[in-house]
């Protein structure tokens, strides 16, 4: 099914080393190192203007680096001998608007002297045929990812580069997209998609690389970041918020406020919370069991970087 | 390069825009030159020179410049409608990539000059043989309009690379006609090597200056230097749209 052969070797598909890109004065990658085991999904996170569209496009030959390399498949894209057959892409939902669906996909089939029956096969594989003759212009955004990933999917690369492929999906057409990547990646290829929001891609992924400004602030697998996200903490509404933040923090727990009467209290129990509460008089309204979710992990990695950029 | 030139010339076929722009063209020139022939033998229109200049100047002149249009259009559109990443993608080495659409809009040139070309003389010769009249049309003139409708061609294709805008790029092509009008006010006969001023001489129009070989050498220098500004640059610039 894949025609890239690279799929089977230990080499990761994707590397990035010590990849900076300046726009004059604004550095929009800083000093970025990471790679993409072969045959693994990535997702590559991090807020709006994080660096993730510049680091793929840098990727792909398209943004020349100011120092570093991004090399994919062991050589840098341009040198790839076939690099349609070796890489697909999805920078952007991007097509001549005034040209039908199957047309756009007939000239990219002509890229690389793919068989015109192609272009039916992947219309097939976003369930896109329904509308194959219409104008790209009168497109939905949902429908245009798909004819975007269709494009990427075209040649039957081993590697797929997604920038964003879910920006702009209702519910229904992430979980499509979800179920698709996962098809993909059953059949042994390596993807790398970027996203900014993490519940996004939290279901699809294998590993998560997360950036902001710019700059990498964590690469580890899915599993021990959804780990992190779970450590539990304690909600507690109450009526002297400042006296029992006192109490907490006097016996070393980490107190956060959520609001003018709401506490975050994390590496504790409802039990001694309560128990601490009542020593010092204060009136307990609810106290419940939280779990961060992956979202505020998020936010939160993203944030400390945000702060480490501001000092 | 046959793979990139057929992959372009397959995203030609597939935009009615193309068919329209070409079937305008035709009907202009056949327009154009039905009716000024019909007043052949009036004054103006006697000698051979006078009688071949609606169709030579509507074909080297109308049409290349529709051409220049047109091809800036397309490659401006790559960057408007954010394929031009996409083309790169296939063609990641950049001057393969510009040589692939310089020659592709050099054919499509081509072949647009000769359709019109051909329309006209197909109106025009019967037209003229009725009076006994002939507009001494010779293959040195053909082929002048023939590389006039080509090498604007190509400089539209460099003037969408350069500006990497549709309407940027209209805006010089158009403009600057107007440009060396208000410039020959100030350079006399040197306005004669500029783009447009090259026309008259080299189509061989009434009241030009300079002979037409050294007018086609001096249209070439400036397609050349041209394409040479674009590739310097288009190898160079990031896409990022």
């Amino acid at each position: 099914m894949i025609s890239d052969s690279s799929a089977t070797t230990a080499r990761p598909a994707i590397e990035f080393t010590k990849l900076t890109k300046d726009y004059g004065d604004v550095r929009a990658v800083d000093n970025l190192t990471f790679s993409v085991a072969t045959g693994s999904i990535t997702g590559f996170l991090g807020p709006n203007g994080s660096g993730k569209s510049t680091t793929l496009r840098a990727l792909l030959g398209l943004v020349a680096p100011t120092h570093g390399s991004a090399r994919v498949a062991g050589r840098q894209y341009r040198h790839l001998t076939e690099p349609l057959r070796q890489v697909g892409a999805m920078l952007e939902a991007s097509a001549h608007p005034a040209r039908s669906a199957r047309n756009h996909l007939l000239a990219i089939a002509a890229d690389a002297s793919s068989p015109r029956t192609r272009v039916q096969e992947v219309l097939d594989l976003v369930e896109l045929s329904s509308a194959a003759d219409r104008r790209v212009g009168g497109f939905s955004l949902g429908m245009k990812q798909r004819l975007g990933l269709a494009t990427a999917l075209m040649h039957d690369p081993g590697i797929l580069v997604l920038d964003e492929p879910a920006n702009g999906l209702d519910p229904q057409g992430i979980r499509w997209l979800r179920d698709f990547l996962r098809s993909l990646a059953a059949e042994g290829r390596t993807i790398l998609l970027s996203s900014h929001v993490l519940a996004e891609v939290a279901q699809t992924v294998d590993d998560v690389v997360v950036i902001d400004h710019g700059r990498l602030v964590t690469h580890q697998p899915l599993s021990h970041l959804l780990a992190e996200s779970t450590e539990p903490s304690i909600r507690v509404r109450c009526a002297q918020p400042t006296v029992l933040a006192a109490a907490l923090t006097s016996r070393d727990l980490q107190v956060s406020n959520d609001g003018p009467d709401v506490l975050f209290v994390t590496g504790s129990t409802t039990e001694t919370i309560g128990q601490i509460a009542f020593d010092h008089a204060v009136v307990i309204h609810e106290i419940s069991k939280a779990t961060s979710n992956l979202e505020e992990t998020f936010l939160r990695l993203t944030s400390e970087r945000a702060e480490e950029a501001r000092t | 390069m046959m793979t990139m030139l057929y992959a372009d010339l397959v995203r030609l076929r597939t935009l009615r825009s193309g068919y329209a722009v070409l079937f305008l063209l035709v009907a202009v020139v056949v327009g154009i030159t039905g009716a000024s022939l019909s007043g052949a033998g009036a004054e103006g229109m006697t000698t051979s020179t006078q009688l071949r200049e609606p169709l030579t100047a509507s074909v080297g002149i109308l049409v290349a410049v529709a051409a220049a249009l047109f091809a800036a259009m397309r490659v401006g559109g790559e960057y408007r409608y954010g394929t031009m990443g996409q083309r790169l993608l296939a063609s990641p080495r950049r001057i393969r990539f510009l040589q692939a659409t310089l020659a592709v809009h050099g054919l499509v040139g081509l072949a647009v000059g000769a359709v019109a070309l051909g329309a006209g003389l197909a109106i025009g010769l019967p037209m003229l043989a009725a009076e006994d009249r002939s507009m001494a049309m010779s293959p040195q003139i053909v082929a002048a309009v023939l590389y006039a409708v080509i090498a604007y061609s190509l400089i539209g294709v460099c003037c969408g690379v350069i500006f990497r805008s549709q309407s940027a790029a209209v805006l010089v092509i158009v403009g600057a006609f107007f440009v060396e009008k208000i410039l020959g006010m100030f350079i006399g006969d040197g306005a004669a090597y500029l783009p447009y001023g090259l026309l008259t001489p080299l189509l061989r129009l009434e009241g030009a200056t300079i002979a037409q070989t050294p007018a086609a050498a001096a249209l070439a220098v400036t397609t050349l230097a041209l394409i040479a500004l674009a590739a310097r640059l288009f190898s160079r610039r990031d896409v990022t749209s």
